[in-house]
């Protein structure tokens, strides 16, 4: 039986997918290239992402019914199209285990000091494990129950933080620095919208297609917004040096908050916000994986492959990154070759053979 | 007609004894003898089991035999309308009748002042109405019998609810009679769609369980569902509801109830209003519902009988009480254990004055007391209510006082503790709070591996275990996954009534519409 | 299928049973309030005030111990030194309730680069500790003092440095962040107010210090202390201390008074301050506009004046406003005698005129050094009390007659 999902459920799926790591790193990143105009270069980003994101709708007609690697091979035929998932599928791998590295350095620095970082991604992984198990439903669900929580963690998180912002900090607006702000644009892009390629792996589960791209439109939309207002305030509060400095400066922002001698500290609402995402985000990728693996295979059920999976991640996610230097230059070389590659040039590439076709 | 006299052997009557449970099929002897020794056999000549013959018509003397179980029966029933009946008109027995219709005729029409007469074509069917309480009629020469409606016996009346208490709102409650409790539900929903179906389960108990639902506003599936469900339970016996809910529940190893199940009438008739199914049982005054959703937990009937605000505020208070019984031991586990650096600096000194000189972790302190509360609480519930106070006592000395005192557990963690009891006792329903009580230690432990982040992780794999559950194929947390905004008038806020005009979405997927009237509106009009 | 399932619950619900990695229970560790940072041979010495919880929470029972316990340990760095202190101390120390870092002047002024690394860095600190730099006494012995009502003299002092900045302005409540971005950014030098111990240093250390009215030894917030870099160059007196908040726009209430022409004075207390600077740049030459509006109280009144009309009224407010004018102009005189831009007139510029910015920052000093300042006050007087007219006419009156 299929199982399908909601529009609904997509567009959470979308939002907690652009925002999985994005909202811990986006902030850092942007101001990094941008200073002062950082969320302007978010502003850009997000426009230049929906673009991307329409030409993923582009690939998905209103009433297809075939999957994403069926659409592939299709139009890229047999062979050229096996190789065309097997290198997206690595990019999702690349991502994931990525993910899941981040989430074991991250707890095992600011949450849980001295736990080794193995076993958090383990925890992750095998919690993943059993959300991937359950299937695309249940992953959609899950996510609904969570949405709510998540956005308001978030209008918490800004809310609080507002008081502290000094708008002088965000001066002077686009006279500074301008080449910078453009130029961050493409890694900005490169560490949200394009990784979001692999929910075309997921999209012809959605019960209604036209309204799975308004969703995926609209979650695109929403997700950047947040992106704008969370860089904003982390320039405005805590300034370009301090949004410069801190590697999670969003965590540190959490760290800022003080309301009534009482309520401070709330930086855990921060964690909140990053573990739910990012975990939907490795749920969405580690599914798109097992389906991948199951198109290329022909295998019945894709259940049979999670294991080995989850298996190869955690061993990834263990073992092939040093340090968190080592992770930024990554994210700033290779891994944004690969993701405008799968993200950008593969889908626009099946659009234009498709389009030849139809001709 | 004459029926055709047959005798039977010794050999096949021991038979027929012995396969009287298996063969439906085993036959009424025409002969009053031969049914008279195989019913006592049957019965291993039980003395609550009575029997008395009667002589009906002198000139042409007719054989008639009663057999009733002295405790099932109401005597004034027998008496007045049965034996006053037959014994009072011997005269006016028409010879002429012959057929066996005449004489259920003469029986039904003419003779017996009972409610309810039904023919009975095998032994099987006939030791079912005996043990129900039914008295049972054999004549000589006829290979049926006649079961009259006496059943009767001890019965506590409609008793106060006990389980499910509220201030507002219909103090009766279901009991065991499973008569008397589907008549409490029709005199609160007296229209003819009312529909109710009868099942007979449990090889020995031969329990009657009846499903109950509107027809219109249920969802046939579920019906055709729960019906199957029902049909295809094989099982001894059936003693309270409990049975049936096991036995057809969606999710057999969940500690979340799939099925609600309440002693309160007008809980079960909300209930089928909005397209739910009712469970019957007789024998237990708890009555199921289907399909039951997460969210139904944390409401109560008498949320419907105040004003919507304080009904709202009142389910938001029950919402917050579930997070509090999971977590609040975990979190306090959590937050003294790993993130001391979250606890506002005042707190924390008081917190680590506390703690000075207790022997054990955190962890192990809450773990001693909770298992201490939860022994209190189960002692609590067995004692007679005379001992009762002395439980109470000794939990309150023991557990607050002394403990602390001697430097054993800090007086946080019985503020925690006695905190996750109180709300644990906030649910309506006591399955939730169960499962709670399960859930807490799993956080517990969680949370004194790895903190809060063990407590994100185990409540993510909770939230995937609750969305994975079905009810009657109803997902088990609709309307907030899958996400359904009308429907959202009716779960944590409680919208006001007159605004409440459709029925849940998926349980009831007919007839949505509850009220057309827009109640203040047409007020206004008339004025 | 289902049973492989069922694996994987257990083996997620045993995992943790192999966890407590990181679990410290509450009685394994000492926290820490505040930090004190001195000067040794050959590095610092760190003086850390941990709390003792039993003389603080709970029911009051007097003992003989005291509140809180200062440890000192030498090292090469912060962190050697905190590492090193483990000898010493009992348990683990716990900086993530640290309020308050006190630094030594002589620390100060040979540069708090290198301390401030440790205390961005690591994890365990918070952002949220205000950091003051100790003046004539040692920052051993500033976080040694017992004071009075408050029990941990590390929320005496952040509660009195918050409340004088509220209050009276004279010191400026720094917590890491704004110090970083004072230390670092191009346009502005950073500042931290002084802490000083009143009385005897010595006898300050004993719980008897909190069982006199009057105690031996208090803490006592006052002043600022203004930074070239990361090095203390110098202090500004009371005045300048609440000229820099009145141009920083950091100044929520005070009271200023200014003299009459008898030899009473009138008091105001300012209840709404509100400064902008507008840069102007001319070739090489920067001008600065600051315009203060305030809006006060008459709180005091000790000389012979009348306070009726409009005219009476007008005439206070410039002299207020002259008297505001004087201090902050003393203010920019001392802080360009010091060479030190600790308003942020440079980063005004940069984000006012970005492009004229661009050509002065290499050599800004100078350029500060011959911002001309131009001074506008508005001064307006809302309330007069619970009376409007000042008696003291009247009393000197009736003192003639007699």
């Amino acid at each position: 039986m299929d199982q399908k999902i909601s529009a609904y459920q997509f567009f959470i799926l979308v939002f907690m997918n652009t925002l999985g790591t994005a909202i811990l790193f986006i902030p850092t990143h942007a101001t990094t290239y941008g200073k002062e105009n950082g969320w302007i270069t978010v502003v850009f980003a997000t426009i230049f992402g929906l673009l991307v994101i329409a030409v993923y709708n582009a690939i998905f007609s209103k009433e297809e019914t075939r999957s994403l690697f069926v659409i592939i091979d299709d139009n890229f035929g047999k062979w050229l199209g096996s190789i065309s998932i097997l290198f997206a599928l690595l990019f999702a791998y690349f991502t994931t285990f990525a993910n899941l590295w981040s989430i074991g350095q991250f707890v095992g620095l600011h949450i849980l000091m001295g736990t080794p970082p193995e076993a958090i991604v383990l925890l992750v992984i095998l919690t993943c494990l059993v959300g991937v198990r359950y299937g695309i439903e249940v992953i959609g669900r899950a996510s609904e129950i969570f949405l709510p929580f998540t956005l308001i963690s978030l209008i918490l998180l800004v809310g609080l933080v507002w008081p502290e912002a000094q708008l002088d900090n965000i001066q002077p607006i686009l006279q500074t620095n301008v080449a910078g702000a453009f130029v961050g644009i493409i890694p900005v892009i490169g560490i949200t919208f394009l990784e979001l390629f692999c929910l075309l792996g997921v999209i012809h589960r959605v019960n209604n297609i036209p309204q799975a791209k308004k969703a995926f439109f609209i979650g695109g939309l929403v997700a950047g917004f947040c992106m704008i207002i969370v860089t904003f305030a982390c320039i405005a509060v805590i300034g370009v040096d301090g949004t410069i400095r801190h590697i999670y400066s969003i965590y540190f922002l959490g760290q800022n908050i003080s309301i009534a001698e009482f309520f401070e500290r709330v930086e855990g609402l921060v964690a909140f916000i990053w573990f739910i995402t990012i975990f939907f985000k490795i749920c969405t990728n580690f599914y798109f994986i097992a389906i991948a693996i199951k198109h290329l295979g022909g295998l019945k059920d894709f259940r049979t492959v999670t294991i080995p999976i989850a298996y190869f991640l955690f061993v990834s996610a263990v073992t092939s990154l040093p340090n968190i230097f080592y992770d930024f230059e990554l994210m700033n070389s290779t891994y944004l070759v690969y993701a405008i590659l799968t993200g950008f040039l593969l889908p626009i590439l099946l659009l234009i053979v498709k389009i030849a076709r139809k001709k | 007609m004459r029926l055709r006299s047959k005798k039977r052997t010794a050999e096949e009557k021991q038979k027929i004894i012995e396969n009287i449970s298996i063969s439906d099929q085993a036959e009424i002897s025409t002969s009053l003898r031969e049914n008279d020794e195989i019913i006592r056999k049957m019965l291993g000549n039980s003395d609550d089991f009575i029997s008395r013959k009667i002589l009906l018509n002198k000139q042409q003397p007719i054989q008639v035999q009663l057999y009733y179980i002295d405790a099932l029966v109401d005597k004034d029933t027998l008496q007045n309308d049965l034996l006053g009946c037959i014994l009072n008109l011997p005269s006016k027995v028409d010879p002429s009748w012959k057929t066996e219709k005449d004489l259920y005729d003469f029986l039904q029409n003419e003779t017996i002042n009972t409610s309810d007469l039904t023919k009975i074509e095998n032994l099987k069917e006939l030791f079912s109405n005996l043990l129900s309480g039914d008295t049972i009629i054999l004549i000589e020469g006829y290979s049926k019998a006649f079961a009259t409606n006496t059943r009767g016996g001890q019965d506590r009346g409609v008793p106060e609810v006990t389980t499910q208490k509220i201030i507002r709102g219909p103090k009766e409650g279901f009991t065991e009679r499973i008569g008397t409790n589907i008549g409490l539900v029709r005199r609160r929903i007296k229209d003819p769609n009312l529909w109710v179906k009868k099942y007979c389960i449990g090889e020995k108990t031969q329990t009657e369980v009846s499903i109950a639902y509107i027809n219109g506003i249920v969802n046939d599936d579920i019906v055709k569902e729960v019906d199957q469900r029902l049909s295809r339970i094989e099982i001894d016996s059936i003693l309270e509801s409990g049975y049936i809910e096991q036995l057809i529940q969606d999710a057999k190893y969940s500690p979340f109830p799939t099925i609600n199940n309440t002693e309160r009438p007008d809980t079960i008739a909300a209930g089928l209003l909005e397209g739910r199914i009712a469970i019957f049982v007789d024998g237990s005054p708890f009555t199921l519902l289907v399909p039951a959703l997460f969210t139904d937990f944390l409401q109560s009937s008498e949320d419907y009988y105040q004003r919507s605000d304080i009904g709202t505020l009142l389910r938001l208070l029950r919402t917050f009480a579930f997070f509090l019984a999971m977590m609040t031991p975990a979190g306090y586990i959590a937050l003294t254990m790993f993130h001391q650096e979250m606890v506002p600096t005042t707190l924390l000194v008081g917190l680590a004055a506390q703690r000075e000189g207790i022997p054990f972790p955190a962890f192990i302190e809450a773990l001693i007391m909770e298992i201490t509360f939860e022994l209190l609480r189960e002692a609590g519930v067995r004692l007679p209510s005379s001992v009762g106070s002395a439980i109470s006592i000794v939990g309150a000395l023991v557990l607050g006082q002394a403990a602390v005192e001697a430097g054993i557990v800090s007086s946080a963690m019985v503020i925690v503790v006695s905190l996750t009891a109180i709300a644990s006792f906030v649910f309506p329903s006591y399955n939730l709070a169960i499962t709670v009580r399960i859930l807490r230690f799993g956080f517990m432990a969680l949370a004194a591996s790895f903190g809060f982040f063990g407590i994100f992780i185990g409540l993510i794999l909770l939230v995937f275990h609750l969305v994975s559950l079905r009810s009657f194929g109803i997902p088990y947390t609709t309307p907030l996954a899958p996400f359904i905004a009308v429907d959202q008038k009716d779960v944590f806020v409680q919208s006001v009534l007159w605004k409440e005009r459709t029925r849940p979405r998926l349980i009831s997927q007919k007839n949505i519409t509850r009220s057309k009237l827009n109640l203040p509106e047409a007020q206004k009009k008339k004025r | 299928m289902r049973g492989r399932k069922y694996i994987l619950i257990i083996t997620i619900i045993v995992l943790p049973l192999t966890g407590c990695w990181s679990a410290t229970e509450l009685t394994d560790i000492i926290i820490a309030t505040a930090i004190g940072v001195d000067k040794s041979e050959d590095g610092y010495r760190l003086s850390v005030q941990i709390i003792n919880p039993g003389e603080i929470a709970g029911s009051a029972e007097n003992t003989t111990r005291t509140a809180t316990t200062t440890y000192t340990a030498e090292g090469k760095t912060i962190f050697e030194a905190l590492r090193r202190m483990t000898t010493i101390a009992p348990r683990r120390i716990f900086l993530s309730h640290v309020q308050v870092v006190v630094i030594s002047e002589e620390v100060a002024k040979e540069g708090i680069g290198k301390v401030l690394d440790f205390l961005v860095r690591d994890h365990e600190f918070r952002a949220d500790f205000i950091l003051l730099i100790a003046r004539d006494y040692s920052a051993k012995n500033i976080v040694s003092v017992i004071t009075p009502l408050e029990r941990i003299s590390a929320n005496k002092i952040t509660s009195s440095s918050a409340a004088s900045e509220k209050y009276w302005a004279p010191t400026r409540d720094v917590e890491l962040n704004e110090l970083m971005q004072g230390i670092l950014s191009p346009g502005r030098e950073a500042v931290l107010s002084g802490i000083h111990i009143l009385g005897d240093e010595d006898l300050g250390k004993f719980k008897s210090n909190a069982e006199k009215t009057e105690p031996f030894a208090l803490l006592y917030i006052n002043e600022i202390g203004v930074f070239k870099g990361d090095q203390l160059v110098g202090w500004l007196n009371e005045d300048e201390s609440k000229g820099f908040n009145y141009i920083t726009d950091n100044v929520t209430s005070t009271v200023g008074g200014v003299d009459c022409d008898d030899d009473g004075r009138i008091i105001v207390e300012v209840f709404r301050s509100d400064v902008k600077m507008y840069p102007k740049v001319d070739g090489n030459q920067v001008t600065m506009r600051i315009h203060a509006d305030l809006l006060v109280n008459l709180g005091e009144i000790t000389c012979d004046i009348s306070t009726e009309t409009q005219e009476d009224l007008r005439a206070i407010e410039e002299k207020i406003e002259e008297n505001l004018n004087e201090i902050m102009q003393n203010t920019i005189e001392a802080a360009k005698k010091l060479e030190a831009d600790i308003f942020g007139f440079g980063d005004r510029v940069r984000r006012s005129l970005p492009r004229d910015w661009e050509r002065l920052e290499k050599d800004w000093t100078t350029h500060f050094l011959n911002t001309n300042i131009l001074l506008q006050s508005t001064v307006n007087i809302r309330h007069s009390g619970m009376i409007h007219d000042p008696f003291m006419d009247d009393i000197k009156k009736k003192n003639q007659e007699e």
